[in-house]
């Protein structure tokens, strides 16, 4: 009995230090690919039990090696290399009182789990991976900290009612558009401020308070239009109709209380609200209730046409409907083409905006790169001239490494323009195909125009274009025809198409052993 | 009589390191780095040397880049954008007629500028005909024409661990009208591709499955260099017969040979976390002695470290076999392409991204040259029946020489296994048990109680010195026995 009251008096005057803090959980990742944890910033509390899951996604084996002070994760790591042929049997791990904790090396797609105690007082600890090489870029910070997460205080959210494209000006609506007034419980950003989930808008005003001067990142992601403004200045627009995706801004911002307003509209379909920021000394912390993953950050490296000449890719395409030889060309008038090397057709079309070549030209540069525009045609796969010995013999289609059976690639060729011409052949056909942008974007009548020349020593019997293949071709005004939902096509030059179940072919004919077809692709 | 036992392996590591001294190879090997142009980013996968003391250099963002005053002395590099648009170039050849060969990703390609503008215009298509699934790790390196004027090409695994698609994992030599010659199996993640200056031509392939440590490989055309992977595509290769059998795991190279008669091991290992990590490009000293003491051998880039280690081949029994000893340090990046030209002058492509090297710059293009002066080193390291025979740059100490305190010798070698890398295993410690030194000090014939086939034998010799006092500029060599002679 004697140390009971003494018990008592701890819980009395020290309750922090007897209370058991619930163990702080983290699950990291690392990037396939990248030699990268997927997320550098942790947070902790003095004294909390750790337990941290290393997730190894990537193709290399890793550690994951929780040190005790700031700002010593490469002299640490550069002791683990000097172990040398003897570090494998180490786990990479030196002897060094700076290790506080560590997991074994783990194997691609095997993960390891380290736990620790946090240090007693605030302040920050690096983690790293001690394997030769990583530490420069594997590494990152857990703050320890007594403060709470910092997030939103006095949310209010109005609601309103309505069909919009783009963010109204919601004060000027009228008011039959208002639903409601309400505090947000939780401070977090949250579409169940309502239940309507369709054609609505909400506006979420907040005090958040910046811990210092800094510079701040803000990522808001949003289905459909959102926008973020602080302090009257609008730091992100993400509006219109579109499908969930994420937009990032860094901002300085002083510290001190900051006015926050989020404005948010929903047409049709799926609806999500994100929004975290980041800062000083803490990565992502949630100012909605709905979290989304980090996703992918690379450094935008926009590609364009520059100096009037078109500006060419080679990188791994998405969509690509199956090639990984996609040639894609973008032009100064801001339409835009993939030639696929791989099926001898023309894949792509889009406007706008040309390609990010961020993903591929940071780090190792794995995955796909979209069209950057939008507007995007894909055209269908296969080669699209073939010799058909017969008018029933079936179109051919790729073999089994999603290659063109019968045309072969030769090149391409540049004019002074800096304007490509591929050159390949099918059968004896010796084709040139080249496309130029007609119009500018914006042009009512902007289209890419196709020319292709084709040239025989000998006979072409059952010389066929593919024009059309897949969706229903539609025949259109001028002999025009109109391809699934958004693109016509016209073409000069061979006979009249045929239709042959859902394709369109055009049969060529060569006059002096030769011919030309052009056609123009137009968006509707 | 015995000598004394040898000092354990973790001193030897450190003496490895101990004498590795940027600072003192600067003396012999200058290193000048080339500046590229403001803002540009110029990663360096390719390099080859046009006429005119010009070079070309192919960049993995996909640009080819020539340069005017390269070879100036001070150099005065001007960067001209001959060609872009192109997946990753990490071969480079230049013909007589002026056009320039790119391996990439998808393929060979000839660059001609056949409007005289300085830019090309004409991207012809020699090879396409490899698969490709979409990987960031399916690279594809090229060498330059050999005797027969073929492009030889080795095709990284996807991902580096698996060949989904023809001919990934496999060298494939493409003759100059583009047909497609299947060589050799067994290649998981190439770093570099070049001929020895015999002509035969080898590959770098890195620590992971199958390799328990980066090595240079010889392709020897119907070889099977060890990651079994890719031999389902045997197929596509007719004219190699029929597909050697699988290894099986967790063995040694030595036991598999027996199993596998077209198995060609390693020719020298480049031992991991001592003389790198991933081993990179390869460059043949065909100078003549303008480029050192070293005509007739051949220096191996590392990713990881930054240096470039030096290569001594023979052949044994027909296995080509050698020693290799670290060369320089301190490059500012990652060695991907390297470069030597006849009259001396090297350039050293650096390239940090995806890895992380040493050296702090993300990419780098830097020149080094002999500075004139012959640095102390270990020339030659050959084998012998019951050890090595090893000769020297310049005559040693004969007494230094001698005393074999002033060596110590260690053996290890790595587990063939389908996991990734090895650790060092079966090792032991050579008894020296004698040393006869030439009188005129250039040479040394060692006998140790014991050598093992397959093994890695590391000799280190910090007390020995030149006449002038001075030690070894490195001290240690590591030899790859993979045949004994006479045995």
């Amino acid at each position: 009995m004697k140390f009971a009251p003494f018990a008592a008096l701890l819980a009395v005057f020290a309750p922090a230090a007897v209370a058991a803090d619930a163990p702080a959980t983290f699950l990291l990742r690392t990037r396939p690919g990248l030699m990268k944890y997927d997320q550098t910033s942790l947070r902790v509390k003095p004294g909390q039990p750790v337990e941290i899951t290393l997730q190894n996604d990537d193709q290399m084996p890793h550690n994951l090696v929780i040190l005790n002070e700031e700002g010593v994760f490469m002299p640490v790591a550069q002791k683990a290399w000097e172990l040398g042929e003897k570090g494998a049997a180490r786990q990479w791990i030196p002897e060094d009182p700076r290790v506080l904790a560590h997991t074994p090396m783990i194997d691609p797609g095997q993960s390891g789990t380290v736990s620790f105690t946090a240090p007693a007082t605030d302040g920050a600890i690096d983690f790293v991976c001690t394997f030769p090489g990583h530490a420069m870029i594997m590494n990152g910070r857990i703050l320890v900290s007594s403060a709470p997460a910092p997030g939103l205080r006095e949310l209010t959210c109005m609601v309103f009612q309505g069909s919009w494209s783009t963010l109204p000006d919601f004060l000027a609506l009228p008011q039959e558009n208002k639903v409601s007034v309400d505090e947000v419980n939780d401070n977090l950003i949250t579409l169940g401020v309502t239940t309507l989930r369709d054609h609505f808008g909400l506006v979420f005003n907040g005090i958040l308070d910046v811990p210092v001067d800094g510079e701040y990142g803000f990522a808001l992601g949003s289905d459909d239009g959102s926008r973020l403004v602080i302090d009257d200045q609008v730091v992100i627009r993400h509006d219109s109709i579109h499908a969930y995706s994420e937009k990032r801004k860094k901002v300085k911002l002083a510290a001190g209380p900051r006015r926050v307003r989020v404005e948010y509209f929903e047409g049709s379909g799926e609806q999500s609200l994100t929004l975290a920021w980041s800062g000083p000394g803490f990565d992502r912390v949630w100012l909605s209730k709905e979290e989304k993953a980090p996703g992918e950050e690379f450094p935008e490296i926009v590609l364009a046409a520059a100096g009037g000449r078109p500006v060419i890719y080679r990188g791994f395409l998405a969509p690509s409907g199956g090639s990984r030889r996609l040639i894609a060309v973008g032009s100064p008038e801001q339409l835009h083409y993939a030639f696929d090397q791989d099926q001898l057709r023309l894949g792509l079309l889009w406007k706008g905006l040309f390609l990010d070549a961020g993903r591929h030209w940071t780090g190792r540069g794995a995955g796909d790169v979209a069209p950057l525009g939008f507007a995007v045609v894909e055209r269908p796969a296969g080669e699209e001239f073939a010799l058909l010995a017969t008018a029933d013999q079936p179109w051919p289609v790729v073999d089994d490494t999603g290659r063109a059976r019968h045309s072969r690639y030769r090149g391409y060729a540049l004019d002074s323009t800096g304007t490509p011409t591929f050159r390949y052949a099918v059968g004896g056909v010796e084709i040139e195909d080249a496309v130029r942008p007609a119009g500018r974007l914006a042009d009512a009548s902007d289209a890419l125009v196709r020319t292709i020349s084709l040239r025989a020593a000998g006979p072409a019997e059952g010389l066929h274009f593919r024009l059309a293949s897949g969706p229903e071709a539609e025949p259109g005004p001028n002999g025009s025809w109109r391809l699934g939902g958004n693109l016509t096509v016209t073409v000069e030059g061979g006979a009249a198409p045929i239709r042959r179940g859902n394709e369109l072919l055009v049969p060529v004919a060569l006059a002096n052993g030769q011919a030309r077809l052009v056609v123009a692709y137009r968006w509707l | 009589m015995s000598h004394r036992l040898v000092p354990s392996l973790a001193s030897l590591a450190l003496c490895a390191t101990a004498l590795a001294d940027p600072a003192r190879e600067e003396k012999y090997y200058p290193i000048v780095p080339l500046a590229m142009p403001d803002g540009a980013v110029i990663e360096p996968g390719g390099i080859d040397l046009l006429p005119g003391r010009r070079l070309a250099v192919g960049t993995r963002r996909g640009e080819v880049w020539i340069i005017d005053g390269a070879y100036d002395e001070p150099a005065q590099p001007k960067w001209t954008l001959f060609a872009s648009g192109l997946h990753e170039i990490l071969g480079l050849s230049a013909a007589a007629d002026g056009s320039l060969t790119v391996t990439h990703r998808p393929g060979l390609e000839r660059l001609r500028d056949t409007d005289g503008d300085g830019r090309a215009d004409q991207f012809e298509n020699v090879a396409d005909g490899w698969g490709i699934k979409g990987d960031y790790h399916e690279y594809a390196f090229g060498s330059r024409p050999d005797q027969e004027g073929n492009i030889w090409t080795v095709l990284c695994l996807t991902g580096s661990f698996s060949s989904d698609v023809p001919f990934r994992g496999w060298c494939l030599r493409i003759a100059p009208d583009g047909k497609i010659i299947p060589t050799c199996s067994g290649v998981r993640s190439p770093g570099g591709i070049g001929p020895n200056a015999a002509g035969d031509m080898f590959y770098t392939d890195n620590q992971g499955p199958w390799n328990g440590s980066s090595s240079l490989k010889w392709l020897k055309p119907g070889g099977f260099v060890g990651h079994p992977d890719g031999n389902r595509w045997f197929d596509l290769a007719k004219n190699l017969g029929e597909a050697p059998p699988a290894p099986q795991t967790k063995s040694r190279l030595v036991v598999e040979r027996q199993r596998v008669p077209q198995l060609i091991p390693p020719a020298v290992v480049l031992p991991h976390g001592r003389l790198g990590a991933s081993s990179s490009g390869i460059a043949a000293d065909t100078t003549d002695g303008k480029f050192g003491p070293f005509a007739g051998q051949m220096f191996v880039g590392d990713q990881c470290y930054s240096n470039l280690s030096r290569v001594f081949l023979e052949q044994v029994n027909g296995i080509y076999q050698g020693a290799a000893i670290m060369f320089r340090e301190g490059f500012k990046s990652g060695c991907v392409p390297l470069r030597l030209d006849a009259d001396g002058s090297m350039f050293y492509g650096g390239t940090a991204r995806g890895w992380g090297s040493r050296g702090g710059q993300d990419f780098s293009l830097e020149r080094v040259r002999w500075s004139g002066e012959t640095p102390f080193e270990i020339h030659e390291m050959r084998a012998r029946p019951d050890g090595f025979e090893f000769t020297f740059t310049q005559p040693a100490d004969l007494k230094s020489l001698a005393d074999p305190a002033n060596w110590s010798a260690a053996a290890w070698t790595y587990i063939y296994q389908a996991d990734y890398g090895s650790p060092e295993v079966d090792e032991y410690q050579p008894k020296i048990e004698k040393i006869e030194v030439a009188a005129d000090g250039l040479s040394a014939r060692v006998r140790v109680d014991k050598v093992t086939k397959g093994h890695i034998h590391q000799f280190s010799l910090p007390g020995v010195r030149n006449q002038a006092g001075e030690a070894l500029l490195h001290d240690s060599a590591y030899y790859t026995l993979n045949e004994i002679p006479g045995a």
